[in-house]
């Protein structure tokens, strides 16, 4: 009983994580919230709003990436990769508000 | 048998819930345009058997959903494996291919095309080391040679595979009986930790990263916090992430991550005379968190997809310790 009751939980917490994994959206907002002071969950969760055309979300997010981006003190953390990141994206998403005629 | 179909309900229902997706995910499309703009992958090459597995299915269909149905049906595979190899050496064998079927962190190898690398490996990985464990005494020498043709299969998944040059002799040692069986056992096994150790200290810098400057201490460091993380969810299996924020952990972490694993090298060393078969899970576990303390790949720590072989002994470990031995 003890295993059966073992796997039972097992599948209950699998079948809820696999939600997450249905969209980028559920993804990276699943991520961000549980590292909130990580900016590459805030990168890709812009990316998935862009793609959902929640403009100004998006650019709140890549906002708050580009500032946690300076508080990172991880030794493999590589600052300007990131910062090049949030740049190029920001350059899409303007593009995506305003096409150019 | 009523066991069997309840465990089998339950893998269905996780099937179900890593089906429903109509989306790509953490950079599956990259992947799958990869695929359709490839010519023939080459199958012998580094990764090549899961490359092809990808690069075939793409050209079939590039439904996500469908993607992560292939790697669920390689998940059962492998569950079965485990299952077996659990059963052979004594223990309830249901409880360990359950586990390793079900267990929470086998969803974002299960959703993650990448995952197939790792599906692919663990696959000749267990079957190597199910050779070992089902062959006749006699038939040794029969046995090695084809577990080395499933060790190469398991490389073709991923280089991670060569974990199984320990675990293969592990496995003999766990099982074999007769002073010249152990024996052997035992020269095999410091044969395949030297080899990995060396192999992986040689290659331990892969890829270029011209802005990040680490030390092998400080990168064995924060691989340590990784895998006690990942210890910590295989028992409490809470609070899974795709992108984990090891910066936002107290530095008292990062002093406490080696107890972890020594810890679980002793527990493994002091249960291997009674609990032969949680022993042997605990053994399996740090031996796959060898090599990755030692290559350095510091734009991904360890994460929960590349934990699905370690999986494999942690599967082992529950059986043995919650069941106990098969009494018939």
């Amino acid at each position: 009983m003890v295993g059966l009751a073992v796997l039972t939980v097992y599948v209950a917490l699998s079948v809820h994580y696999a939600t997450v994994w249905q969209s980028e959206l559920t993804l990276w907002t699943w991520a961000t919230a549980r590292a909130p002071l990580k900016p590459r969950p805030r990168i890709n969760l812009a990316l998935a709003l862009m793609e959902r055309r929640r403009f100004q979300e998006a650019a709140q997010q890549l906002d708050l990436a580009e500032a946690l981006s300076e508080q990172i003190a991880m030794p493999t953390y590589d600052k300007d990769s990131t910062i090049k990141s949030v740049r190029d994206n920001r350059a899409v998403l303007a593009r995506l508000i305003e096409p150019p005629r | 048998m009523i066991r069997s179909v309840f465990i089998v309900g339950l893998w269905l229902a996780l099937v179900y819930a890593v089906c429903q997706t109509t989306q790509s995910t953490y950079e599956d499309h990259r992947q799958i345009q990869r695929a359709l703009d490839q010519q023939s992958p080459n199958l012998f090459g580094l990764r090549g058997l899961a490359t092809m597995s990808i690069w075939l299915q793409a050209h079939i269909s590039t439904s996500p959903a469908i993607f992560r149905a292939v790697n669920l049906g390689l998940g059962g595979l492998v569950s079965l494996l485990v299952g077996a190899i659990a059963w052979k050496m004594g223990a309830s064998g249901w409880l360990a291919g359950g586990a390793m079927a079900l267990h929470p962190l086998t969803v974002e190898t299960m959703a993650m095309i990448s995952g197939r690398r790792e599906l692919v490996a663990a696959l000749g990985v267990l079957a190597a080391v199910g050779v070992m464990v089902w062959s006749r005494q006699d038939a040794l020498f029969a046995a090695s040679l084809m577990a080395g043709l499933a060790l190469l299969m398991a490389l073709g998944g991923k280089e991670s595979a060569i974990v199984g040059l320990m675990l293969v002799p592990l496995a003999a040692l766990a099982t074999l009986r007769g002073d010249y069986g152990k024996q052997s056992a035992r020269i095999a096994l410091l044969a395949g930790v030297s080899l990995v150790v060396w192999a992986c200290w040689s290659h331990r810098l892969v890829g270029e990263f011209p802005n990040i400057q680490m030390s092998d201490i400080a990168w064995a460091q924060l691989q340590t916090l990784a895998a006690a993380r990942l210890i910590v969810l295989s028992i409490v299996p809470f609070h899974q992430t795709v992108d984990y924020d090891y910066n936002a952990l107290p530095q008292l972490f990062i002093v406490t991550a080696p107890v972890v694993l020594a810890l679980l090298v002793v527990y493994a060393v002091s249960l291997w005379r009674e609990h032969r078969v949680a022993a042997f899970g605990l053994a399996w576990v740090a031996i796959v968190i060898l090599p990755r303390l030692i290559v350095h790949t510091p734009t991904s720590y360890f994460n929960e997809h590349e934990w699905y072989l370690a999986l494999a002994g942690v599967a082992f470990a529950v059986d043995g310790l919650v069941m106990g031995p098969r009494t018939a």
